[in-house]
Parts: C-alpha cells; sequence; structure tokens
C-alpha cells in the first residue's frame, strides 16, 4: 500500500486517515511542489490515487502570519483590536497594499492544486466545509469526496469548573496571543493549555479550540463535556450540534461565540450522516470483450518506444491491442516481440502521412487509438475509454493529459508538468482551433473511422485535429474524467507537431477550406485570429509547465520504477 | 414544529410567519433556499441575454462573459449589479434570527448562504425530503439528455437548452420553456421523457431533493454543485451553475457514466429548541407602566403567556389611571403603584425591592416578551453559573391610526450586539427588556441610579459588565415597539441622554484608556450634534 506525506503536519494527519486500497498522498498545500511529480507517477502507474490535502482557509492562513506582526506594532489595547477589526474588514494595510489584495498562497500552488485534483479518482477531506475550502481553492470540483470517518472518543478530564479554556495544540505563540487578546475583555479566567495538559481542562466552563484544519481535536475534546466553540473553517460544527463558531479573521467572533457558548450545553454528536465511499465503477455489458488498437507510429526511438509498449502491456483492458509501424527506422522487431499485445508493421522507407490508416487496415479491433511513441498510458486507460464509449454510444471519447516536458530525446530529463483536463468539447470552438490537442488522449469508433475514410493524408500535421472535426460533425463526444495519458513534450521542440519548418498554418488553412462554418462571423473573425498567430510564432504556442520540477526526474525511470 | 420555506423575495412573508408563530409559542424552523447571489444573479440575467440578440455565436460570447464575470448590461459591467436586494438579505437575516432552526439542503448551500446573511455556521441544520418523481415508460432507446425542471425557473431551464445545443442527441425539457424559443429542444410528457433518457440533468440550484429521487432511475446524472448533490450521491457530474461550458462538459462527462449511487439518506433535522426548563427558581418581571392601558394589556398578556411557569409579575404604575382589573386577570401578578408619578428609573427600583425572585427582568408596558424569553434566559443563566443573560430583540414598528391606536407595519432586529466591559462605554448594543439578571447583585450593586433621567439601564450594564461576563443568548425573544408618533423614550429623550453621557464621564474617566476615552468624546460631540436623539432606523420593508 503507498501512502506518502509531503509537509510537516502531514504525516501527523495521515496518521489518523483510514486504511484504504488507493494509494494515498499527503500533502500540504506549501510541499505541493514536491507533492506533485509524486502523485503524477502513483497515477500513472498504478491507475489509481486518492488525495489528502491538509490545508488552511486562506484568512486562517493569513492571520496567522499577520497577528505577530500586528502585536509587535501596535502595543496599546485598542490599537491592537483596531488593527485586528482592520484585518477583519480587509482594509489592513501591509508593506502598503490592503490586506484584502494579499493571497496567502502562491498562485502557482493552488495552480498545482488543481491539478491534484483533476489527477485525483478521490480526495479525503475533514469535513465538507474543508472539501469546500479544497475545491474553491483549486477552482475545480473533485472526482469524489470522501470525508474522515470520527474516531472513537477518547476519554480526557471531565469538566467542572469556571474559566475559559483555550485548548491548542499546536503552541504558536502569535496563535495563542491572538486567542488570549481576542477573549480580553472577559472576567472569568482564561488558561491556554494543549497536548499533556488534559488535566486542566477540569477547570472549563467553556473550551475554545485554536484548531482550524480538522475537527478531529474538537471531537476528542467535546468528551470533557464543556460548551465548545470551534474555529468554522475546521468543520467541527458539522459533526457537533450545538459547538458554537467563530471566524478566524475576526476576534469579535470569538469573544461573541464565548459570551453565547457560556449558556449551552456541551455539543452533541449530530445525526450520523453516511460517509461517502469510493465508486467501483461497473462495466458494461459488451465492453470487457471488445478489442481496442493502439497504432504507434515510431521511427529509432527504442528506448521511449519500450516505455509506450510496456504501458500497453500494463493496460486493464484485456482486449488491448498495440499496432507499431515502424516508419523507415532502425529494426524494433526484437524490441516488440518482447510485447506480446503487439504486432508490428516494418516499412523501410518513410510514409508517415500513411502510416496510420494503414495500420487501420490491419485491424478487426472495435476501437482504434493513437499513442504516439513517446508517450505512455495509465493502466485505466482503455477500460475508462472503452466502457465510455459503450455506454454512451459516442464515437469519440476523450480524457485527461499529464503534459510531461523533457529537455531533448536525447536527454530525458523530466523539467516540468501541466497537467490537462479532458476538454468540454464544443463544436463551435473546435471549429476554430484544436481543443483536444495530444491524440493519445481520444479513442474512436473503427468502423466510425473507417466510414469517414480513415486519417486524412494530405495533412502532414494536424490530421488528428480534422478527424475530430469530422467524428463531431455527426456525433457527440464524451469525456472521461481521469488523467489517463502522459504527453511528453521536449523542450527542444522535437514533437512532430512542434518541429521548426512544419508549416501549421498551411494545414490550418487546408482545414478551414474543408471544414467551413456556415456563414458565421464570429467563428471567421476567430479563425482569422488563430491563423495570423499561428502565422506570426511559426506554430501553436506550446502550454509552458504549471511550474518546472525540483527534484530532477528521468523519464525513463520514471517508467520503471 | 412549523417550517417556513423562504427565499428573499418572500422574506417579509416568513418574518412575519415566524413572529407570529413564535407568538403562540410554537418552534419554528426557517428553511432557505434562492440565497446564492451568483445562482440568482444568472437567473436574473439569462433572459436579458436571450432578448438581447438572437445569434447563437453572440449568445454564447455574452454567456461566457457571464461565467467569467466580465458581462457589460446596458453599458455597465455586471459587478456594479448586486444580486440580491440589502433590503431583503436583512429581512431574511432577521427571520433566520427570530427562528428557532434554520435548515438548509446542504453544507454547500449553507457555505455559501451563511456569509450573505452573516449567520453563525452553527445555525444550520441539514435536512432533505424525498419529493416524488413520475413513474416512466422504459422506451426502446435511451438515447436523449432530458433536462428535469418541472418547478423551475423559465431562465433556469432556457440556460440548461442552450448550453445543450451542440449537443447531438435529442434534449427533451421536462418544465417551462418559454424562454426557450429557437432553441433545438423537444417536449414529452415526464413518464416518457424520463423512459428516454441516458442522461438527466436536474438543474435544481440548492435542493438537492429531486435530484437524489432522480438518482434511482437507470441514467446518469447531472446537477449544479451548489445544490450540494455530492453531499448524497457518489457519481454525478456536477456543474457551475452559470457557466454553459461546464454544463456541457458535465454532460459529456455524464454520457459515459454509470449510474449514481446514493449513499446518504435525507434526514429531518432535530430542532435543538426544545429542552427549555418549565420550572426552577422563581423570576421576577416587573412592568412600568404610566397611562398606556392598551399597550400595557398586551405586555402583561406575554409575560403571563411565558413557558416557564415559576414566575412572578410585578407591575409599576407610576401615577397614572388605574390598571388593576387587568392585573387581576392574572394570579401571579401584583400591582405596587406609586401614588403620584415618580418617573420611569424610581419606579423600576420600586418593583425591584418588591420583587422576590431569584432572578430578575423588566420591561416597559409598550414591550413584549415571546413565550420562551424567560425559559431561554434561566436556562443560559443555569448552565454558565452568570449572573446576567440576554437575548436579541425585535424592533416593531407602529404607526398610529386616525382612532389613536397604533398598528404595526414592520419589524427589523436592531438590538443584538455583545456587552463586554471595554465597548460597553460607547455602545449599548442591547434592549433591556430582553435581560435577566441575578436579583441579589443587582440590588446588592445599587439598583438602578436614580440620578439618570434616561439610559439607566446602560449604566447598569457598564457597572456590572466591571466584574461579570454577559451571557449572550443567540435568539430573539422580546419586542420593543418604535412609535412613529416619536414617543418613544429614545427618541424623544434627547436632553436627558445627553445627560447619561455626562454622567457617564464623571462615573469612569477612562483615564488608563486614552483612546477608548477619545472614541466616547466622538460619541458624545455626535449626540450633541444631533441633540441627544438616536438615528431613527427604519425597517428594511414594510408590510
Amino acid at each position: 500500500m503507498i501512502r506518502a506525506t509531503f509537509g510537516e503536519r502531514a504525516a501527523w494527519y495521515e496518521a489518523r486517515l483510514p486504511q484504504i486500497a488507493d494509494p494515498l498522498v499527503v500533502f500540504e498545500l506549501h510541499a505541493i511542489e514536491r507533492a506533485l511529480p509524486a502523485m503524477i507517477a502513483t497515477r500513472m502507474r498504478a491507475g489509481r490515487l486518492t488525495i489528502a490535502p491538509l490545508i488552511d482557509a486562506p484568512r486562517v492562513a493569513l492571520v496567522e502570519r499577520l497577528a505577530a506582526a500586528i502585536f509587535a506594532q501596535h502595543r496599546e489595547t485598542e490599537s491592537r483590536a483596531a488593527a485586528l477589526l482592520a484585518y477583519a474588514q480587509g482594509s489592513l494595510l501591509v508593506s502598503g497594499r490592503q490586506v484584502s489584495e494579499i493571497g496567502p498562497y502562491d498562485p502557482r500552488d493552488l495552480a498545482q492544486l488543481r491539478e491534484a485534483l483533476l489527477l485525483a479518482d478521490c480526495v479525503i477531506a475533514p469535513s465538507r466545509t474543508a472539501a469546500g475550502t479544497i475545491e474553491g481553492l483549486a477552482n475545480v470540483r473533485a472526482a469524489e469526496t470522501v470525508l474522515l470517518t470520527p474516531p472513537s472518543r477518547p476519554t480526557v478530564s471531565q469538566s467542572l469548573g469556571d474559566a475559559i479554556v483555550i485548548w491548542d495544540r499546536t503552541g504558536i505563540a502569535a496563535l495563542r496571543a491572538w486567542f488570549t487578546f481576542a477573549l480580553r475583555a472577559f472576567a472569568r479566567r482564561v488558561i491556554v493549555a494543549g497536548p499533556g495538559e488534559e488535566a486542566r481542562l477540569v477547570d472549563a466552563r467553556v473550551v475554545v479550540l485554536t484548531e482550524s484544519l480538522t475537527p478531529l481535536e474538537a471531537w476528542r475534546i467535546a468528551s470533557c463535556g464543556a460548551p465548545l466553540v470551534v474555529d468554522r473553517a475546521s468543520g467541527a460544527h458539522e459533526w457537533l450540534a450545538g459547538a458554537l463558531t467563530f471566524d478566524r479573521t475576526d476576534t469579535r467572533t470569538l469573544a461573541r461565540a464565548v459570551r453565547t457558548s457560556l449558556g449551552t450545553r456541551a455539543p452533541h454528536q449530530r445525526s450520523p450522516a453516511v460517509q461517502a465511499q469510493v465508486t467501483i465503477a461497473m462495466r458494461p455489458a459488451g465492453a470487457e470483450a471488445a478489442e481496442a488498437a493502439l497504432i504507434v507510429r515510431t521511427r529509432d526511438r527504442p528506448e521511449l518506444l519500450a516505455r509506450a509498449l510496456a504501458s500497453v502491456e500494463a493496460q486493464t483492458h484485456a482486449g488491448t491491442r498495440a499496432i507499431v509501424i515502424n516508419d523507415g527506422g532502425a529494426s524494433v522487431a526484437s524490441l516488440v516481440a518482447c510485447f506480446p499485445r503487439a504486432t508490428l508493421i516494418e516499412r523501410p522507407l518513410s510514409a508517415y502521412r500513411t502510416a496510420a490508416n494503414e495500420a487501420l487496415a490491419s485491424t478487426t479491433a472495435v476501437f482504434v487509438g493513437v499513442l504516439d511513441d513517446d508517450d505512455a498510458l495509465a493502466p485505466r486507460h482503455i477500460e475508462s475509454l472503452v466502457d465510455a464509449l459503450v455506454r454512451s454510444g459516442c464515437d469519440l471519447a476523450v480524457c485527461g493529459t499529464a503534459m510531461t516536458y523533457v529537455e531533448s530525446p536525447k536527454e530525458l530529463r523530466v523539467t516540468g508538468y501541466t497537467i490537462v483536463d479532458a476538454p468540454a468539447l464544443e463544436r463551435s470552438a473546435l471549429l476554430i482551433g484544436n481543443t483536444v490537442p495530444g491524440a493519445t488522449r481520444v479513442l474512436v469508433r473503427a468502423d466510425v473511422l473507417r466510414r469517414l475514410a480513415g486519417f486524412n493524408t494530405d495533412l502532414f500535421v494536424a490530421a488528428d485535429y480534422e478527424l475530430w472535426l469530422r467524428l463531431t460533425a455527426a456525433s457527440d463526444a464524451v469525456r472521461v474524467r481521469g488523467i489517463e495519458v502522459a504527453y511528453t513534450v521536449f523542450n527542444d521542440r522535437a514533437n512532430r507537431s512542434l518541429a521548426p519548418g512544419v508549416r501549421q498554418h498551411e494545414a490550418l488553412r487546408t482545414i478551414y477550406a474543408l471544414h467551413p462554418t456556415g456563414n458565421r462571423p464570429g467563428l471567421e473573425a476567430a479563425r482569422r485570429a488563430l491563423l495570423g498567430a499561428v502565422e506570426r510564432h511559426g506554430g501553436y504556442p506550446v502550454l509552458p509547465a504549471t511550474r518546472s520540477t525540483v527534484a530532477p526526474v528521468w523519464l525513463l525511470d520514471d517508467a520503471n520504477d | 414544529m412549523i417550517r417556513v420555506l423562504a427565499s428573499p423575495e418572500r422574506s417579509l412573508d416568513a418574518l412575519r410567519a415566524i413572529v407570529v408563530a413564535r407568538e403562540r409559542a410554537e418552534h419554528v424552523t426557517l428553511v432557505l433556499r434562492g440565497c446564492d447571489s451568483r445562482a440568482v444573479f444568472t437567473i436574473a440575467t439569462v433572459p436579458h441575454i436571450l432578448r438581447s440578440t438572437t445569434d447563437y455565436d453572440e449568445r454564447r460570447a455574452a454567456f461566457d462573459a457571464l461565467a467569467n464575470e466580465s458581462l457589460v448590461i446596458d453599458g455597465r459591467p455586471m459587478k456594479d449589479y448586486g444580486a440580491i436586494d440589502p433590503r431583503f438579505v436583512k429581512t431574511l437575516r432577521d427571520a433566520a434570527r427570530c427562528a428557532d432552526a434554520i435548515e438548509v439542503a446542504s453544507w454547500t448551500q449553507w457555505e455559501r448562504v451563511a456569509p450573505l446573511l452573516d449567520l453563525p455556521y452553527e445555525r444550520a441544520s441539514i435536512a432533505v425530503e424525498r419529493t416524488e418523481i413520475p413513474s416512466i415508460e422504459i422506451a426502446d432507446r435511451c438515447d436523449a439528455i432530458v433536462v428535469y425542471a418541472p418547478e423551475e425557473l423559465p431562465a433556469l431551464v432556457a440556460f440548461c437548452v442552450f448550453a445543450l445545443q451542440e449537443i447531438h442527441a435529442p434534449i427533451l425539457v421536462l418544465g417551462d420553456t418559454s424562454l426557450c424559443s429557437g432553441m433545438r429542444f423537444a417536449s414529452e410528457p415526464a413518464a416518457r421523457g424520463l423512459g428516454r433518457a441516458r442522461v438527466i440533468v436536474v438543474p435544481g440550484l440548492d435542493d438537492p431533493a429531486v435530484a437524489i429521487s432522480i438518482a434511482a432511475l437507470d441514467a446518469a446524472l447531472v446537477a449544479p454543485f451548489t445544490s450540494g448533490i455530492d453531499e448524497y450521491c457518489s457519481g454525478v457530474a456536477r456543474y457551475a451553475p452559470w457557466d454553459r461550458l461546464s454544463l456541457l462538459g458535465a454532460v459529456q462527462l455524464a454520457l459515459g457514466a454509470q449510474r449514481p449511487r446514493v449513499h446518504t439518506i435525507p434526514v429531518r433535522a432535530r430542532c435543538d429548541a426544545f429542552g427549555l426548563p418549565t420550572d426552577g427558581d422563581l423570576v421576577t418581571i416587573v412592568i412600568r407602566t404610566y397611562n398606556r392601558r392598551a399597550m400595557f394589556e398586551r405586555a402583561i398578556a406575554s409575560v403571563a403567556a411565558q413557558t416557564y411557569r415559576s414566575l412572578e409579575i410585578v407591575v409599576v404604575n407610576d401615577g397614572s389611571d388605574p390598571v388593576d382589573d387587568i392585573v387581576e386577570r392574572y394570579p401571579n401578578a401584583r400591582i405596587v403603584g406609586n401614588v403620584t408619578r415618580q418617573g420611569a428609573i424610581p419606579s423600576l427600583n420600586v418593583g425591584l425591592r418588591a420583587a422576590r425572585g431569584r432572578w430578575f427582568g423588566w420591561l416597559d408596558d409598550d414591550d413584549r416578551l415571546f413565550p420562551d424569553h424567560v425559559a431561554r434566559l434561566v436556562d443560559a443563566l443555569v448552565h454558565s453559573g452568570g449572573v446576567v443573560a440576554h437575548a436579541d430583540t425585535l424592533s416593531e414598528y407602529f404607526d398610529r391610526e386616525t382612532d389613536g391606536s397604533y398598528r404595526a407595519y414592520g419589524y427589523a432586529v436592531y438590538l443584538d450586539g455583545d456587552v463586554d466591559r471595554d465597548t460597553i462605554h460607547i455602545s449599548d448594543g442591547i434592549g433591556p427588556m430582553s435581560a435577566l439578571l441575578d436579583r441579589s447583585v443587582l440590588t446588592e450593586s445599587g439598583g438602578f441610579d436614580e440620578e439618570f433621567r434616561h439610559a439607566e439601564d446602560w449604566e447598569l450594564w457598564i457597572r456590572l459588565a466591571r466584574a461579570h461576563d454577559f451571557v449572550h443568548v443567540r435568539a430573539v425573544t422580546a419586542a420593543y415597539a418604535i412609535r412613529d408618533d416619536a414617543s418613544n423614550m429614545m427618541q424623544y429623550g434627547g436632553e436627558a441622554m445627553l445627560h447619561a453621557m455626562r454622567r457617564f464621564v464623571s462615573l469612569d474617566d477612562l483615564r488608563d484608556r486614552p483612546i477608548l476615552a477619545a472614541a466616547r468624546r466622538e460619541l458624545i460631540a455626535t449626540m450633541d450634534r444631533m441633540g441627544g436623539r438616536a438615528g431613527f432606523t427604519p425597517p428594511p420593508l414594510r408590510f
């Protein structure tokens, strides 16, 4: 069972998570730069991935950092209170900028959080509140969310006293100061205590928890029988009816919650909701028996070809086949022979434009796809796409891609990643440009492809784009949620479609002529704009990596680990 | 238990219904719907987009601008427009504060609504009921995308149909298609339409009840994430209800998905208002009155109707016409009248001296209490071990009729503040009738300061807050009358108010708190400019 943690608090959290069958990556947001390559590698090898992000709500994270500065800068009570109020209202100035303009998180971390959610089949969240925070920060919906299950309650000291106890697990001085300051106007004693000091809970009339990440501590401390005041970001109120909440950004809300909690009873467990469990996919009738053939065109890249074919061998769909066309390169017969699912067509001379149709003619498979020799598939790629095509009756299925940026075919050092979700496939947008770059992530019905006369042999590049236009003219596309393909982008533009001298704008003109917009001036204008841009830049702009990886990773090591 | 369904535009009806129910000692749950600002804005904008052009690509661009929040409406950017009238928001917030419980259909919904209404997150209970769906006739071919929206607004239906225009599969709409002219779709009876469904789109924005029921059918399900459907079902394709492309993408995802699985059975929320004490230590409520017979009758009736039975009512008639006949109707009431008028504050001390209860509260003859007022406050005092507790107060606004009687025309909650020993020097945000305190502490501290002609309660709070924590009961348990003929003390007692403020300064000059002292000086200067009169804040909406 794979369980990896990234970040100081992640190990603490991981120890409290349930045992699950899926590989699990637990991370804090600031550690996502290190965590994401591990997630990609895990997803591509194991075919499934569950993640458990541990993330403070943004304004909670900010107050932890600002509290110390505010207390150091302002010595007088009202002056401190005014600064904290300004923070709550978003008007505090920090280095000349309004605090409302300051996000506590690196935007690149947030971009990678989005990618992590796209990669993951399941997200474990400590609460619905936390799940909402995670999805909100990532600006994407998780495929599936499973909530942390409350642990059994241990016994802690029973509360009998009259004090307000601030229960703080972190020991962070600025945080404790924030809480103590917020409760300065109470006549009762205010005690700060933490783990190992459970005996002090006997003095509590009310317990205030500083915990904002999870409801776990609230659940534990609720045993003391005192009213609880909890950070609303923790989601503890979802579990404990009667727990009062406060907003960490506003000291007044804490004082108010404590003042209310004085007159309330201890919280009780809400009606236990049935927690979501990971959905087990049931294959549709007829899917398992269907054969799917992948067309692999290669030329003198045996190491990469071996990686691609290994990923075909690892497919969970039994009827997966690879048709390798050696397009004029040195023989790969001995290599292909090592992969039982692969057959080989050797062509002594290169004829790239007709190679795919030759492979298509050689197979009786129900479904056909293209696998570039520098790409690789996650184990459930074909299963997912076949199932979607069978269920939907559509002619074309598309999934997401992990774009892997590599120095060059000679130096296979990975420099970065970008995770690209399966796009909403809208024909209007497709009439302007290729919204599904990378043919490897598409599977189509072979009979439909044959009926449409296969790939367009007039085009040296963008034949896939032209095919999508023909396919979507009469059929719907089906999306598969999941990042099932590692698509390699060479930084030296060694990819065929990116190579210097490839006249992409001419291909685009040809395709536009074949597929007119039908008197839609808006689309015509967009086409002209794209054509001009492609001509000016000598090709399509390449989507940059979200962020370069820190640790060196080697493409083939990545595959062979 | 009464359930009141409310959306912003029906907030005033909801508030009135809740107040009436509370008067009858009935527990009320407010069920919130239609409060998601962005979704409400989308619904309001869809007809505008569809009417502004019939060109498909121009409509697409406008919908995309709506999703990106860059749409321009009548020459102004959409960010200039508010989604929900602030008066509705304030009224709905007040309704929520007056209700015993708030019910929403999901935590997802609550996360989006609580900040708008500025309500504490713990107030909500999550509940949803299953709904009935029509029986279906299984068709030979399940090839359609069905938009199932029989109860939804035409704008919501049109948004969905427009978003699906580029799907080749048949689009069947079960709902109001009056805004869908020129779009590709078909209508069929529900039984036949659902029987043809490969994918069902249920566009309800904030109640997953219909989607949960639809999940039982053998089709993939698409629903907006705002509905919180994923809290009940796994495997639902979710979309942002203001983003047509995300809906298209969700449907394309659902085309290849298996049917969803319901994992959480919807349950009815429990109301925590039950379990309040009906008996315990004696409570004394003093009512002081002066020649407002009709209102006094209403006030004493509200005290006599308390669910907490261990209660005595002490009436102080400050030298006005007799009210003995009214008082005699209530066996636990007695009158301790002044022969000549002494004024409001000495009258209050007369009542205090006559009181026998452990707990003490008071109200004027134009105020009233809701039936659970004493029970809630005693409960809080007992649990806190404190000596003073207060709840929130509803302001009732009255017009004077030609016959001299008063007619209520609005409600609002303004007196809902906290008391602490610092801020009480510059702000008194609680209604005196909403408080209950330990009589012995009050007596030992000297009772009410008769040097004051006004704001004696404020002075008392300042005095008590030095040594005691006030317990705030987060519920509206009393009503305070505001009459348009300016006959309230707060409106006519200008000089008395200034006198009170100056006396606060003489009692405590806040020498060691210079910033607080400066804030109080500023407050007094402002009141001086206004002649000591507090500003009149009207209710956001009139009946």
